[in-house]
């Protein structure tokens, strides 16, 4: 498990009828014209803090969706938060040199760090993903070391 | 250069700082959120484009003004891209298919000072395409 060195941030992508509520709250002769709208965040120290206010964010919107028909998944990355060795290697690929892996996990981007999609009617209506800011990664036997070192705690 | 009404499509992009703006009511409604961006649909008529890129900056302005009393009050002011229209900019890095830009900025900025916007819109011109559906 890592703990990124860098501070974190959040990006949410709104469509569909969620976008018509951001609109709404601004511009609402307009909802019609808007296709999506993207917020970003300041930058959080704490990548905990950073969820959080994705979250409440997201909260916020989903509020005033029509709830019925609603679905929504959450995904952690494993290089970050605590997961089996398993969850780990199956996020990696290993490169045609054989010699190093990629991440593939998270839309192949290792500084997303959790992400969640919520659907109405089989609707992608929110994207949201909180990620940190780019760093050297320890190595995979490192980030696996690490990892047994929190179980045994 | 004349805008090329008959063969594009319109959009804009409108960006609201809401980092910049402390005490606006509607960073409630945004918790954490320092950047407000949204995207139009395409428009196959420029005049439908830019009548919804400035209705919707004159709601955001309202909005803002109404959100912060007295305290400070923001204002519109447009550039339209020299190419088309002929008349210089303070805005300098002009691609063919950018049209008009929109910025919000404090009112009572002195005019010496470099002023400081905390909204964007930007319109843009989109070769259409013949299979293009629109709305």
């Amino acid at each position: 498990m890592i703990t990124p060195p860098t501070s974190s941030f959040f990006a949410i992508r709104i469509t569909g009828e969620a976008a018509d509520i951001v609109t709404n709250k601004l511009s609402p002769s307009t909802t019609a014209d808007i296709f999506e709208a993207v917020l970003i965040s300041d930058d959080f120290e704490s990548d905990i803090f950073a969820y959080n206010e994705m979250d409440l964010a997201i909260g916020k919107i989903k509020a005033e969706l029509n709830q019925e028909d609603i679905t929504i998944e959450t995904k952690l990355n494993p290089l970050y938060y605590p997961a089996t060795r398993e969850d780990i290697e199956n996020s990696l690929e290993a490169n045609s040199n054989d010699e190093s892996f990629k991440f593939t996990g998270m839309e192949g981007n290792p500084f997303t760090m959790a992400s969640t999609n919520i659907r109405r009617h089989d609707e992608l209506v929110i994207t949201a993903s909180m990620a940190c800011h780019q760093f050297e990664l320890p190595s995979l036997t490192d980030i696996l070391d690490a990892q047994k070192q929190e179980r045994l705690q | 250069m004349n805008i090329d009404l008959d063969h594009s499509n319109f959009a804009y992009t409108a960006t609201i700082k809401l980092s910049e703006l402390p005490k606006c009511k509607t960073q409630e409604d945004f918790p954490g959120v320092a950047d407000l961006a949204v995207n139009s649909r395409n428009f196959s008529n420029y005049f439908d484009c830019t009548n919804s890129v400035k209705n919707y900056m004159d709601e955001v302005v309202k909005t803002i003004n109404l959100d912060m009393a007295n305290d400070h009050q923001f204002m519109i002011q447009t550039e339209v891209n020299p190419e088309y229209s002929g008349v210089d900019t303070k805005s300098k890095d002009w691609s063919t298919s950018e049209l008009a830009r929109l910025w919000v900025f404090e009112a009572d900025q002195a005019e010496d000072k470099m002023i400081m916007a905390v909204g964007q819109a930007r319109v843009f011109m989109i070769p259409r395409e013949p299979s293009n559906n629109l709305h």
